[in-house]
């Protein structure tokens, strides 16, 4: 007899529902260290066939179960479900338009990722051996490329659920800085320059939600400092 | 999908069911004490001003002040200055590259709050 | 909620703005948080009595008063206005309505900054502006 675990997901079907609600449902904890991602399983495979979800991989590495747990971002297959308050709370990745129950769409979360260039870019003539990189030239990209792109820090910024349209949100702008960081980098400059707006890079005001909700327990919100801080160094 | 197309799909919820997190509060009451501290100051200025030119003025501003409704504005905008003084502060050593590991960020949210709130207490037991 | 929906690639650029924003708030930070801070301490010594009327009176009327207290009501007003337009920027998504209301803001910011500029070097103008006539304030 093991103990029963209640959970209250968000269900929306778009052929059928009206409207968004939220639907309750008891999973047995099976065994110890069970995830939040095991409990949905469980419910798709044992309860009900229906309940929509992205997962790939299982352990933390993909990025595709990205939710609001509890009301905070995570990926529900890092989340142990012991320790949650119940009911557990599920529902999809805030301010995103909802597909189908937990699954969002991510079309401008990756427009956004794809305008700040996310590739190396050079001008000097292309080298006989690999581009070489001191060790500590390396370290700096340290706490950048761990990043999966789940879209949690995103999602979980109220700057970019006011102006989301505009704003590039915590994920780009990570991934800006870790290009601009970048020793083997040639386009700065450009960088700095398709940054240096109102609304793309300065509508962060550190509320720091990014960095609390990071599952992979990085720092957007220093990211987006040091790049004010390039555009800075370069003007005074 | 035939049909159903023209269908707006819903945007799912965010500030009305996230949870509030030390350093949200924390940013969110920036923003708060600044648009209170906008009324607050140069109130504030004008009556010093106002003191320092004359005996009218000065003993009509001490009056004021010692009301309980001048009691109550100088406490709420001195504890509103004493906040966003310090949560100044503390973006400001963000912004030059101190104090910014996820371990400080956090920590210095409770710093700032804890002084504030001592600050608060201090004050109205003074006042 | 709909504009969210087409979700195509509209990158405007940059617009080359936000870094004077941003620099000027953190510049003008520094100054009022030394110079307000002060202006606080002595109003609360004044409620306490701490400070008389002729000290506050000697404080104020003083050259260097007068200069510290326009550096402050100017690094004020920048500090407001700046503050406010990204307040504004944040939660009016309408342009035409932002542009209005910053642009009242702007000038009522200008006009109170005037005002207190007026407060502060009234009386020296007064005074020099009688000298010649030989009927100067003092």
């Amino acid at each position: 007899m093991s103990e029963l675990i209640k959970l209250e997901i968000y269900r929306f079907n778009p052929e059928t529902d009206e409207k968004p609600y939220m639907q309750s449902f008891e999973v047995p904890l099976e065994k110890p260290g069970m995830k939040l991602l095991d409990a949905l399983n469980y419910i798709k495979w044992n309860i009900d066939g229906t309940l929509s979800y992205r997962r790939s991989c299982g352990e933390g590495v993909c990025g595709s179960d990205g939710f609001n747990i509890n009301g905070v971002n995570g990926l529900g297959c890092i989340t142990p479900l012991e320790g949650l308050k119940q009911p557990i709370q599920i529902r999809p990745l805030p301010s995103m338009v909802v597909t189908r129950d937990l699954i969002v769409d991510m079309t401008h979360f990756f427009d956004q990722y794809r305008q700040i260039k996310p590739w190396l870019q050079s001008k000097s003539p292309e080298p006989e051996n690999e581009r070489l990189q001191s060790p500590e030239d390396r370290a700096k990209l340290d706490g950048s490329y761990e990043c999966i792109l789940c879209g949690c820090c995103t999602t979980s910024c109220p700057s970019w659920w006011w102006n989301g349209d505009r704003f590039l949100g915590p994920a780009a702008l990570l991934q800006a800085n870790r290009w601009i960081q970048d020793s083997r980098d040639e386009a700065t400059g450009e960088r700095l320059d398709e940054l240096e707006d109102a609304f793309k890079l300065y509508r962060c005001h550190q509320i720091m939600n990014c960095m609390e909700t990071c599952p992979k327990e990085l720092n957007p919100t220093k990211a987006i400092s040091d790049i004010k801080r390039a555009l800075t160094k370069r003007k005074v | 999908m035939a049909g159903q197309t023209s269908k707006p799909l819903p945007l799912s919820p965010h500030i009305s069911i996230y949870r509030w997190r030390l350093t949200m509060l924390a940013s969110i009451m920036h923003r708060a004490s600044g648009v209170l501290l906008i009324l607050g100051v140069p109130l504030a200025l004008w009556l010093l001003l106002t003191m320092a030119h004359g005996h009218i003025g000065y003993f009509y501003g001490l009056t004021w002040m010692r009301s309980t409704y001048g009691m109550m504005i100088l406490w709420l905008v001195s504890t509103a200055l004493c906040y966003h003084t310090c949560n100044g502060i503390r973006f400001l050593l963000l912004d030059i590259g101190y104090t910014d590991s996820r371990e400080m960020m956090k920590l210095s949210a409770k710093i700032v709050l804890a002084i504030t709130v001592v600050f608060a207490v201090l004050l109205a037991v003074w006042l | 909620m709909s504009e969210k929906q087409i979700s195509k690639p509209k990158d405007l650029g940059a617009a080359s703005t936000g870094f004077d924003d941003w620099y000027w708030q953190r510049i003008s930070a520094v100054v009022v948080l030394v110079l307000l801070t002060s202006l606080f301490a002595i109003l609360l010594l004044t409620y306490a009595g701490r400070i008389h009327i002729h000290t506050l009176n000697l404080l104020f009327t003083h050259p260097i008063g007068k200069i510290l207290t326009t550096i402050l009501v100017l690094s004020l007003g920048l500090h407001i206005w700046v503050g406010l337009k990204v307040i504004f920027e944040d939660y009016i998504h309408f342009s035409a309505g932002r542009l209005v209301i910053l642009n009242i803001i702007l000038i009522g910011l200008i006009a109170v900054g005037l005002y207190f500029m007026y407060n502060i070097w009234a009386e020296v103008a007064y005074h020099f502006s009688c000298i010649p006539c030989g009927t100067g304030a003092k």
